[in-house]
């Protein structure tokens, strides 16, 4: 047992490739002991806990447009690597079109941590507490992979398999993360409970996101996504297929928020109990369809 | 162990420095260049006393490698002066009683000053937000608060002269 | 309304304001020292561990390594502390609690110390730990230390506690728990050690007490107290918690073996585990009353877990047990408090010393026992809060203090129903509570409680105090310095105030227990006059003139015939002549008899106090469990303002940290057996935290010792808010917290499973 936790970033090699096919070959050349760096915001936490022993950190911040953020009025958001939080929740059209994104991103930390941490970050990194990830995926977000067979693209709905796991191999590089445009009038909003009222990692987050669906029953569509209850970042399908099927009343919120509670399966820990996030999974999701229901009526 | 030559400007001067992979901005700053108003509180960016600008923008120094700062201009707490002036933020947080230990106060003066930077009439709402990754332990933050909400009216009256 | 002053009662910007703004301002870590070496402690990754053997070898090897330091390399005393003699310099056989120092490492840089610390080879045999002051007392608990585990208990009695339960009509039994807390100060530990110019050992500290801090590391490297030199760098805050030797010993004995310089600086993980804390404690009460609220017995039983050594384990305990009783007169009361080992983080000195802990249970009380008899809280205690002519169950007389209590409770009573008409926001409840406080200012009876300071005229005629103790952060220099202009008629911007350096500095004892504005003031005052006939004696002499024929009026000398004399004529005149006007002063804390019998039931009764209230308003969210602070008024009886934003920013810094203590912060053990060591676990409150607006409102009864009728309040700004918090959360949503802090999560399970 060693508990003498580096005050300082213990050694390694810092890497600036030129090109992504130069920077994927470094770290496919060098599995397990080559790390792609973006912000750094976990990176460094980790290397300083003695978790993370990594010989080389190779910087794929500003490499081929890893540094875009750019809307495309059909095709959607394109947010690359390296753009810090800070930027993606101040562009006019992720507060316009993709509003739940933004109220996450604002909940992170503070804003000098912000201008470091990156959404592609967060997303590899792979935390069940990660707050801009339930977002992401319940806008349908795919990330853009470099891998040394060029560019693939994997889909976020797949791509988490357990506490900072995710399906990329050595050698492989997010570059971006693709939202699509979401539905017009969609809306949605982002809960974090911490144990204060800003500052905390979560206890529990719940991430909503609705929007008026014709075509299914109810005449809506919500989807629900859930931080810091399961080993990695869950969307709960069973809250869509109840809300598209059921009238929408209070009474199907609170039981859309109980199939929520029934998908989750969480942990004891310093912030709280299984008990407890069990207990609120069920009242913020209820919560966060309620406000998502009065944002999409217009009464908020 | 890989060493890297930067060239940056800390407040506005350039600098010259050779740097191991692993060293900090902050260390750096510290360390090689004895820019010591910059404080180390935690090393983990949670606690805001190392916040220094990186292009105009606050960041954590201490979570920030010094060889990624290589073309960038850095502005430390020693850097608000300007011509043996104290920027506004700093001398509203003396006249306001915002300083005990002033162990933390470099770091808020860099969140305080690029908030303004970013919105000149800052509510107080939106002073407590900018200051959130900031900790003290000594004041209660009140009169910091109060001193940031004055030090905007003074930047803004400066502005319009 | 108290007469025209010259600078008592104004809000002085405090001097040291530039250089900490500006950046300037040096910290033990900012000192620029010449190839100064980098000093790392290897610590005890077990809780509870026999050394069976260390070898330092592999370590020494590693270049840049300058010496590997170990337990048999210390030349004197091999145990310290600061009351009980029972902590190791570096740890020997045994290590007691997880961080427990064993080795030190100096070396050229940092990489080296860090491949230093992992080289250098312990071997461990782990052995049972216990961390809970309860279990550590049964039968068959792992022994902390070879004397059994209950390092001191108190049991002080007054009246008849039988008599007083028969009478009773109500009888309530409840425990609290309150947590470990961290000071969590912005500055990490940190000591500077080198030679200076003449070659002697010069430890720069960040301290409370430099001059024990000298005395000990003395004692470790073999020394006279005069061959050590201490200084005071700026103190990044300390909170009590820099009243403890260990890293300045470490400095100043790797400094002496290797003779070469040497800094430590604690990471934020060695604060956590390897520095006091404020005790955590189990407190048990059994409260009785008449049905019309009269108090008439309460029987308290207190286990405190002072960690794994005393550190000032036996001076909280006597706190903790004077402030039991809080502001009220109980007839029948009994207090037993038995301070144990355990494998913690040791606790130790934390802003209240005691007192917080106390007020958490005895303010809860009370609001309980209102509940019960369906009292107005406010009217139960109206009805039994001290009264001048009574006395402490420590016997000491209560006096003129008592007449705060009335104003106090008007004060709380006002703030308390504006509170009340607030509106909550949707979906919260609002609740509004609050809490009295008693707090002592002193070390107490029979403890040497006394400070020296000087006073010099530059050659300039400014006025220079060369202040004893050190300024922490908490604007007591400010103070002192008003003192002294008033006292002078000077202005408060020409007197400066030189740092403590044992060299040039007297002994003003150390920055603690609320008590420096009151004691640097006097030995001030003091001084001012000493200071004030020297200077005429010696304008009489250069204008041959007889003594009694001068005066001094604000910083001026009055000749007989009425023109006045500016005293830096004569400050140009005595430096011309090798002459040094100045002087210094002794004052000691009065314990007068009067008011103290005889036959104490404990050793060390505090003798000052002052008394204050906390009123807030919170909003809970009913479903979730969380608390927002809202509103706050505190009201505190100061004695006198010296400077007014000093004594508000006191108060409110002491409320913020109070509310850390009621809401977030517990050093705990997580679920892998590591404690909670950094600011990722351990929360405290942020600008987002805090209440809207602390209404701070400052009585001045004055204290007739006091300088300008001073009595203190660093730590009273914080004493009576957890409690007021918890009671506010009652009438919010009706749930009682009888453990700190007060998560969301206690209040909602409890309020879904009752």
């Amino acid at each position: 047992m060693t508990i003498n936790a580096h005050p300082e970033l213990p050694e390694f090699d810092y890497i600036r490739p030129a090109t992504l096919e130069e920077a994927s070959r470094f770290l496919s050349d060098h599995a397990g002991e080559a790390r792609p760096l973006l912000g750094g915001t976990d990176i460094f936490v980790r290397m300083r806990d003695g978790f993370w022993h990594d010989k080389y950190l190779v910087d794929v911040k500003n490499l081929d447009g890893t540094d875009n953020l750019h809307f495309h009025p059909t095709a959607g958001l394109t947010i690359g690597a390296g753009v810090n939080m800070n930027r993606v929740m101040t562009m006019l059209e992720v507060q316009q079109y993709y509003p739940v994104l933004a109220e996450a991103c604002r909940s992170v930390a503070s804003y000098q941590l912000r201008t470091r941490a990156t959404i592609v970050g967060n997303l590899c990194n792979a935390s069940p507490a990660g707050d801009t990830i339930g977002a992401c995926m319940l806008y349908d977000g795919v990330l853009k992979v470099h891998g040394v067979d060029g560019y693939r693209d994997e889909p976020l709905k797949t791509f988490f398999l357990g506490p900072g796991k995710t399906v990329l191999k050595p050698g492989d590089i997010a570059t971006a993360i693709q939202l699509p445009r979401p539905p017009a009038g969609s809306t949605g909003t982002y809960i974090k409970l911490g144990r204060n009222t800003w500052s905390d990692l979560s206890i529990v987050g719940v991430t909503a996101l609705g929007s008026r669906e014709p075509a299914s029953a109810s005449g809506y569509s919500f989807h629900v996504a859930l931080a810091s209850v399961a080993p990695v970042p869950l969307e709960v399908p069973a809250v869509h297929s109840y809300l598209s099927e059921n009238n929408i009343t209070p009474e199907a919120f609170i039981e859309a928020a109980r199939l929520a509670q029934q998908a989750c399966n969480p942990i004891d820990d310093v912030r709280g109990s299984a008990r407890y996030r069990k207990a609120m999974v069920k009242k913020l999701t209820e919560k966060a369809l309620l406000i998502t229901l009065d944002r999409l009526e217009g009464r908020e | 162990m890989a060493q890297h030559a930067i060239t940056l400007t800390i407040n506005g001067e350039w600098e010259q420095v050779v740097v191991p992979s692993q060293m900090t901005l902050l260390q750096m700053l510290r360390e090689k260049l004895a820019r010591t108003g910059t404080k180390n509180g935690c090393m983990a960016g949670e606690c805001g006393a190392c916040t220094v600008l990186l292009n105009g923008e606050p960041v954590n120094s201490c979570m920030v490698l010094a060889v990624e700062c290589d073309g960038m201009h850095i502005v430390t707490v020693e850097g608000l002066m300007q011509d043996g002036v104290l920027d506004p933020v700093q001398h509203t947080i003396i006249e306001h009683g915002g300083v005990q230990c002033g162990f933390c106060t470099p770091g808020i003066l860099i969140s305080a000053r690029a908030l303004i930077d970013r919105n000149p009439d800052p509510s107080e709402d939106e002073i407590r937000e900018a200051l959130v990754g900031n900790l003290c332990r000594c004041t209660g933050y009140l009169r910091i608060v109060d001193a940031v909400k004055d030090a905007a009216a003074l930047s803004r009256q400066a502005a319009t002269l | 309304m108290p007469p025209e002053t010259i600078t008592i009662g104004k809000s002085e910007a405090r001097k040291d304001g530039w250089t900490k703004a500006s950046g300037q301002a040096l910290y033990v870590g900012d000192i620029p020292i010449k190839h100064v070496c980098i000093g790392a402690v290897l610590r005890s990754p077990h809780h509870h561990a026999r050394i069976l053997a260390i070898d330092p070898s592999p370590a020494q090897m590693i270049p840049g390594v300058v010496a590997v330091i170990t337990a048999k390399d210390i030349p004197g005393e091999k145990i310290h502390g600061p009351l009980v003699q029972d902590q190791p310099v570096l740890a020997m056989d045994i290590v007691r609690h997880m961080g427990e120092p064993i080795a030190l490492v100096v070396t050229e840089d940092k990489t080296a110390a860090e491949k230093a610390l992992a080289a250098i080879q312990v071997e461990y045999e782990p052995l049972p730990a216990v961390f809970d002051a309860e279990k550590a007392l049964q039968p068959g608990a792992p022994q902390v230390h070879p004397g059994g585990n209950l390092l001191c208990e108190y049991d002080v009695s007054d009246g008849d506690l039988q008599e007083g339960f028969s009478q009773a009509e109500v009888i309530l039994e409840e425990t609290f728990q309150v947590p470990r807390i961290s000071p969590a100060y912005l500055e990490a530990e940190s000591s500077l050690a080198y030679f200076d110019e003449d070659g002697t050992l010069t430890v720069v500290v960040s301290s409370q007490k430099p001059f024990d801090d000298r005395h000990h590391i003395a004692m470790t490297c073999g020394l006279q107290d005069e061959q050590v030199r201490v200084k005071s760098a700026v103190v990044g805050g300390a909170f009590g918690g820099k009243e403890d030797s260990e890293l300045h010993i470490l400095a100043g004995l790797a400094a002496w073996i290797t003779k070469r310089p040497v800094r430590f600086l604690n990471n934020r993980w060695e604060s956590f585990l390897a520095h006091p804390k404020r005790h955590p404690a189990t407190l048990h009460y059994k409260l009785g009353a008449k049905a019309d609220g009269t108090l008439i017995a309460l029987e308290a039983l207190v286990h405190m877990d002072t960690g794994a050594y005393a550190s000032y384990g036996p001076a909280v305990g006597g706190l903790l047990t004077e402030m039991v009783q809080g502001a009220y007169h109980i007839p029948n009361l009994r207090v037993l408090t038995r301070v144990v080992y355990t494998n913690s983080p040791y606790s130790g000195a934390m802003r209240g010393f005691g007192s917080p802990q106390a007020h958490f249970a005895t303010e809860s009380m009370l609001d309980i026992l209102a509940s019960r008899l369906a009292m107005d809280p406010l009217e139960l205690r109206r009805k039994n809060i001290l009264q001048p002519e009574d006395h402490f169950f420590t016997r000491v007389q209560v006096g003129d203090t008592a007449r705060s209590l009335p104003l106090i409770l008007a004060h709380a009573d006002q703030a308390r129903q504006r509170l009340r008409q607030l509106p909550a926001a949707p979906g919260k409840q609002s609740g509004v509570g609050f809490a009295l406080s008693l707090q002592s200012m002193g070390l107490g009876h029979r403890v040497p409680d006394d400070s020296t300071n000087r006073l010099e005229w530059s050659p300039e005629g400014r006025l220079i105090v060369y202040l004893g103790s050190p300024e922490l952060g908490q604007g007591m220099q400010t103070a002192v310095e008003q003192i002294a202009a008033e006292t002078l008629g000077i202005p408060y911007q020409i007197v400066d105030t030189i740092d403590v350096d044992s060299r040039i500095s007297p002994n003003g004892g150390v920055t603690c227990a609320s008590r420096m504005t009151y004691l640097l003031g006097n030995s001030v005052i003091l001084a001012a006059h000493k200071l004030t006939e020297e200077t005429l004696n010696y304008a009489a002499r250069t204008l041959n003139l007889p003594r009694a024929k001068l005066e001094y009026r604000l910083g001026q000398v009055i000749l007989p015939d009425g023109r006045q004399m500016p005293v830096s004529e004569f400050c140009g005149r005595a430096a011309e002549d090798g002459i040094v006007l100045g002087a210094s002063a002794t004052f000691s804390f009065p314990y007068p008899a009067e008011r103290t019998p005889e036959h104490l039931p404990i050793g060390m009764p505090h003798m000052m106090h002052a008394f204050g209230a906390n009123v807030v308003r919170v909003e809970v969210d009913p479903e979730l469990g969380t608390v927002e602070v809202k509103d706050m008024v505190a009201i505190h009886d100061v004695g006198r303002v010296i400077n007014r934003a000093g004594v508000e920013g006191q108060v409110e810094g002491g409320a913020v940290m109070a509310m850390g203590y009621a809401l977030y912060e517990d050093v705990c053990l997580k679920e892998n057996q590591r404690w909670v060591d950094s600011f990722t676990e351990y929360l405290i409150p942020t600008a987002r935290d805090i209440p809207e607006n602390i209404e701070v409102i400052l009585l001045e009864l004055p204290e007739l010792s006091g300088p300008f009728g001073v009595k203190g309040i660093a730590e009273m700004g914080l004493v009576p808010v957890a409690p007021a918090i918890a009671n506010a959360v009652f009438e919010a949503v009706g749930v009682r917290a009888r453990e700190l802090p007060i998560t969301p999560e206690k209040i909602a399970l409890s309020l879904v499973e009752g």
